[in-house]
């Protein structure tokens, strides 16, 4: 974690607030619930799934899994995950939440990935021999969505980004480093910054020093990119932007690009 | 560089303000969510604060849905993680199949193969997963050698059907000991009226009767009377083909 001030000297740990620290689950009873999985015991093994499986449905929803497949997803993942953490002779994750969400974000993404090379061989197999059905059968409705990268939320009205901005994430992952992306994260879950600058050990004032650094390039960035987007992508983008409140016009666009 | 001195560049920019600043900040934070980063996840602080934000929102109705889902899920998992165990702890050794020094049916030939330190094979298709003749009266042209820990009463059988996988495999060949007690949790070759020999593990051990189950999902457990000749014998090991036996 970079918890490094602006002439490179680490910063002291900021103690954090009582909601960032004080209301944590406690450790032993992450360890009595392992323990009840890897001894096999049928309550332990419910009350794993009662517990993370809305946290992995909120998941897939913010991951964009189409509403009518979060659960087969989920439900496919809990119960490999669950062999697994049986079968395991090693020491217990550090923070079995952490580990059961980027298991499962893991997951997705390789979902999509095997999505996107079944898409693309389906589809080089229908350009052949004219066979659409195939991609059909093969994939589901997300997966293509994801297979393609236009945009993989569902038709349901979730807040899933548009096309434009899982573009503009791309592009952001490049450029922002981990606690900024860990930042943006935590904004977008509305998460007070006073907890955020807790769980990166930064002080209040370093951590709303580093949000406004980023804010400045977001909209700097995202601005550059919309200068060199165009067509319908382009109009997305500006529509978000302005969305975002960012006022755009050909003179901003002209004197960033 | 002070926050006042940041200020007029972000007019040039374009933008309002601080809240209109932090709503691109979410979109892109949403978006970075959707893409798949984990990087926010990684904090275990944050993974805790997630979690109690979301269980806080669970409504009546949904926490009675996932009671049940949980229930079928914990039990499909428990089927699973007893069969991988199970499987982790069936012995495997190496297949060292040679010509029979006596050729016949298993029933002539089983006492000759155990003297001589093997156990007769059958290689037929009448065996594990398929439906058949009597065992004993297979024609028996090989035998494979025994491994030292395994004394007499043993038989090799090739299973096919992809009933316990991934524990057995068509084509895996089995050790199947016929003096041994049949208990729960273990492997057994039986056979069923309707479908010959099969290879199944028991989950269910009674006096009269014996609850079979296959490790693949997709097949339904049954049951069978526990009346003499309803089992074979008793899987005690694994026969790799392959060099690389544990």
């Amino acid at each position: 974690m970079d918890s490094r001030g602006e002439r490179g000297q680490v910063l002291p740990r900021a103690r954090g607030t009582e909601r960032a620290h004080g209301a944590r689950p406690d450790p032993a009873a992450d360890m009595e619930l392992l323990a009840g999985v890897r001894r096999n015991e049928l309550t332990g093994l419910r009350n794993f799934v009662l517990r993370f499986e809305p946290v992995l449905m909120d998941q897939a929803r913010r991951l964009g899994v189409a509403q009518d497949e979060r659960r087969t997803v989920v439900t496919e993942f809990l119960d490999d995950m669950l062999v697994r953490l049986a079968g395991e002779k090693t020491e217990a994750p550090r923070s079995l939440t952490a580990f059961v969400i980027t298991s499962f974000r893991n997951c997705v993404t390789d979902l999509r990935r095997e999505a996107a090379v079944r898409a693309r061989h389906s589809q080089s197999q229908e350009e052949m021999i004219g066979t659409e059905h195939v991609v059909r059968a093969t994939c589901s409705e997300f997966m293509l969505r994801s297979a393609r990268g236009d945009g993989c939320g569902d038709d349901s009205g979730d807040e899933s980004p548009s096309y434009a901005v899982v573009m503009l994430a791309r592009a952001l992952i490049e450029s922002c480093s981990y606690d900024e992306r860990q930042l943006l994260i935590w904004s977008a879950h509305r998460v007070a910054l006073r907890d955020c600058a807790a769980w990166l050990g930064l002080s209040y004032d370093a951590a709303k020093q580093k949000l406004f650094r980023l804010r400045v390039r977001l909209v700097r960035d995202s601005v550059a990119r919309l200068s060199a987007l165009a067509g319908p992508d382009r109009a997305e983008l500006a529509r978000i932007l302005r969305r975002a409140g960012v006022q755009i016009n050909n003179d901003v666009t002209r004197s960033t690009a | 560089m002070t926050r006042e001195n940041q200020m007029p560049s972000l007019h040039l920019l374009g933008i309002d303000g601080d809240d209109d600043a932090s709503s691109l900040i979410r979109i892109a934070g949403d978006a970075l969510d959707v893409n798949g980063d984990c990087a926010a996840y990684e904090n275990d602080n944050f993974a805790e604060w997630y979690e109690r934000e979301v269980h806080g929102r669970i409504s009546i109705a949904d926490r009675q849905s996932g009671e049940r889902l949980a229930q079928r899920i914990a039990r499909g998992a428990q089927a699973r993680i007893r069969a991988a165990r199970i499987a982790a702890s069936l012995p495997v050794r190496p297949f060292r199949a040679r010509a029979a020094a006596v050729v016949g049916n298993i029933n002539h030939v089983a006492r000759a193969a155990s003297e001589s330190g093997c156990a007769p094979w059958v290689e037929s298709r009448a065996v594990a997963a398929g439906a058949g003749r009597e065992i004993w009266d297979e024609p028996c042209e090989q035998w494979v050698e025994l491994p030292a820990e395994f004394a007499g009463g043993n038989l090799a059988l090739t299973v096919t059907g992809d009933s316990m996988t991934p524990c057995l495999e068509s084509g895996d060949v089995i050790l199947v000991n016929t003096h041994k007690v049949v208990t729960r949790d273990c492997i057994v070759v039986a056979r069923r009226a309707e479908d010959g020999y099969v290879v199944k593990h028991v989950t269910r051990c009674g006096r009269a009767a014996l609850e079979l189950s296959s490790f693949n999902r997709a097949y339904e457990p049954f049951t069978i009377e526990r009346v003499p000749g309803a089992v074979v014998g008793v899987v005690v090991a694994k026969l790799a083909r392959d060099e690389g036996v544990s």
